[in-house]
């Protein structure tokens, strides 16, 4: 067994009961469009509507109430709305935390590392268990985000390949950057539960600064719910490309300190 | 040739007032070298350091010829039992040897067969219910089922019984045989004086002592004697390395050769040389402080 299966094989049940439960919920969501159209209470937004005034002087109510029935009737906003936008990306905060906060921690808390550092080089243990963990964050993200073109063979609408291949994407990207602040956070505390307190004050933080007026483009989840692709049909591509390199420096950083480490 | 040379070697901790300080040290390839010191002394740290587990802060480390830090050329050369012999509690026995298998390098099965035998385990028996002695086991078939040049042991007998403490120390034995160099730390004073070439103590992160055990052993010699009598023997007449009083009597670790002692008996014939052992070195350095570097 090398190091990376050993890797792969410390995340086996994590990484599966995580994909298993991406791909259930994505398929009771999924496969229940006709039914969320049932329950929907059409009246009650319509209601809702008339009592938010700047919406009345954008639209009037007779076009509003045309475009929202639009919007019910299709497919693609309720998967962008419902999946990606809704329970998808929120599975893959707590892949990317669940995946990866032991990944160096424990071997640190249980003291295991003096077998691994005795017997590979510093930078073999980092690349092994860094592919390992984003690989398996990165499995969940592509059968989430193929799975309404799957699911779409079955049922009774279509669904753009390649709409999903660009939020695997931007999904992908925007995890990166998260998964190495956890990454981080794994190297720099001796415990397992210190990486779990401080990603989830991270991705809280995060999440309000990006409502901060002015301050919309430093929220990372509204590229994860892929909004933008969804109006535009591109990828926000300097905003990945800014995570990216932002996530590569991090990731660095790690590095730097886990090459410099006394265990 | 030199295994492991190591100069100006110093260490400090975050949070610990423990520092390491080695001057000077070489150790001869092929040899066998003892580390000895109470808790706390430094003998992990100094390890530590020989496998780049943890950084010097200053000094200068070579080990077979390389930089601790150059571990890809190092990693099939060396290998190293910690003192903490924690291993994957998530994995039984037998995946563990499988892996062990996978990222050792210069792994050989028959060997581990052959020390499955002599460290008798259960294959099924999941890590996490393995005692400290039995952890020490595993972890002998671990560091001894591959080739190396170099074995670094921290507390290689701790947790063993009689029995297994005797094994181990055979497997040593034969590793020096075969001409590997070998370093371990130990409490035991015993195996430390029936297995090794060489030795060095250390006390509070200093090197007190350290030379071939022979030598010591010939260079050194013990003085007891009635506390009132030390008066009668003026100072410059002992290279004295450490005293230590006890009740009525005084215990004086010497420096000097048989002709200093047949001097000393000669000029004072109520005192009695004596040989030492690791053992009474050991108490009269640890107990009194000695010497310092």
């Amino acid at each position: 067994m090398s190091l990376l299966i050993k890797e792969l094989w410390d995340l086996r049940w994590r990484g599966t009961i995580l994909l298993f439960l991406t791909l259930l919920t994505g398929y009771f969501v999924l496969s229940n469009y006709e039914w969320f159209k049932t329950v929907a209470d059409i009246a009650q937004i319509e209601q809702g509507l008339k009592q938010a005034p700047f919406m009345n002087q954008l639209l009037d109510m007779e076009t509003l109430n045309q475009q929202l029935l639009e919007l019910f009737n299709n497919i693609d906003f309720y998967v962008w709305s419902q999946w990606f936008g809704k329970n998808l990306y929120q599975l893959i905060l707590l892949a990317i935390i669940i995946l990866t906060f032991p990944l160096f921690a424990r071997e640190t808390e249980q003291n295991t590392n003096y077998f691994l550092l005795s017997n590979r080089t510093r930078k073999q243990i980092f690349l092994s268990k860094i592919l390992a963990s984003f690989f398996s964050i990165l499995l969940i993200i592509a059968a989430g985000s193929i799975l309404p073109v799957v699911i779409a063979l079955f049922h009774d609408f279509n669904f753009s390949l390649e709409q999903a291949l660009m939020y695997g994407l931007q999904l992908s990207i925007s995890s990166l950057f998260l998964y190495s602040v956890v990454v981080f956070f794994s190297i720099i505390f001796n415990d397992v539960i210190k990486p779990v307190i401080a990603s989830v004050i991270v991705f809280i933080a995060i999440g309000l600064m990006g409502k901060i007026s002015g301050m919309l483009y430093l929220n990372i989840y509204r590229y994860m719910t892929g909004v933008d692709i969804f109006f535009t049909s591109s990828i926000q591509t300097t905003a990945m490309i800014v995570i990216f390199i932002l996530a590569l420096f991090i990731l660095m950083g790690s590095w730097h300190i886990f090459k410099n480490k006394d265990f | 040739m030199h295994a492991v040379q190591i100069k100006e070697l110093c260490k400090s901790y975050k949070n610990s007032s423990f520092t390491l300080q080695i001057t000077d040290l070489s150790l001869e390839a092929g040899s066998v070298f003892g580390l000895l010191g109470p808790n706390g002394a430094g003998k992990t740290s100094l390890l530590q350091l020989l496998m780049d587990i943890v950084r010097p802060d200053r000094g200068y480390i070579e080990i077979l010829g390389h930089r601790p830090f150059e571990r890809e050329k190092l990693q099939a050369k060396i290998s190293y039992m910690p003192e903490n012999k924690n291993l994957y509690h998530n994995m039984t026995v037998k995946k563990m040897l499988d892996y062990a298998s996978g990222i050792i390098p210069g792994w050989d099965n028959d060997k581990a067969l052959e020390l499955k035998n002599i460290f008798p385990l259960e294959g099924k028996k999941s890590i996490s219910t393995l005692s400290y002695g039995e952890k020490t086991q595993f972890y002998a078939i671990l560091t001894f089922a591959r080739s190396a040049d170099l074995f670094i042991l921290d507390e290689p007998t701790r947790g063993l019984d009689p029995i297994m403490q005797e094994q181990m120390l055979q497997l040593i034995k034969e590793k020096s045989w075969q001409g590997k160099t070998i370093i371990f730390s130990s409490h035991q004073l015993g195996e430390i004086e029936e297995s090794v070439d060489s030795f060095a103590m250390l006390r509070k992160g200093h090197m007190v002592l350290n030379g071939n055990l022979d030598d010591l052993k010939s260079e050194l010699f013990l003085l007891k004697l009635e506390k009132s009598k030390i008066s009668a023997i003026p100072p410059s007449t002992l290279d004295i390395i450490a005293t230590h009083h006890q009740h009525k009597q005084s215990l004086i670790l010497c420096q000097g050769g048989m002709e200093a002692r047949q001097k000393l008996q000669a000029d004072f014939a109520f005192l009695n040389p004596e040989n030492v052992n690791i053992k009474d070195i050991f108490l009269l350095l640890m107990e009194n402080g000695g010497e310092e570097e």
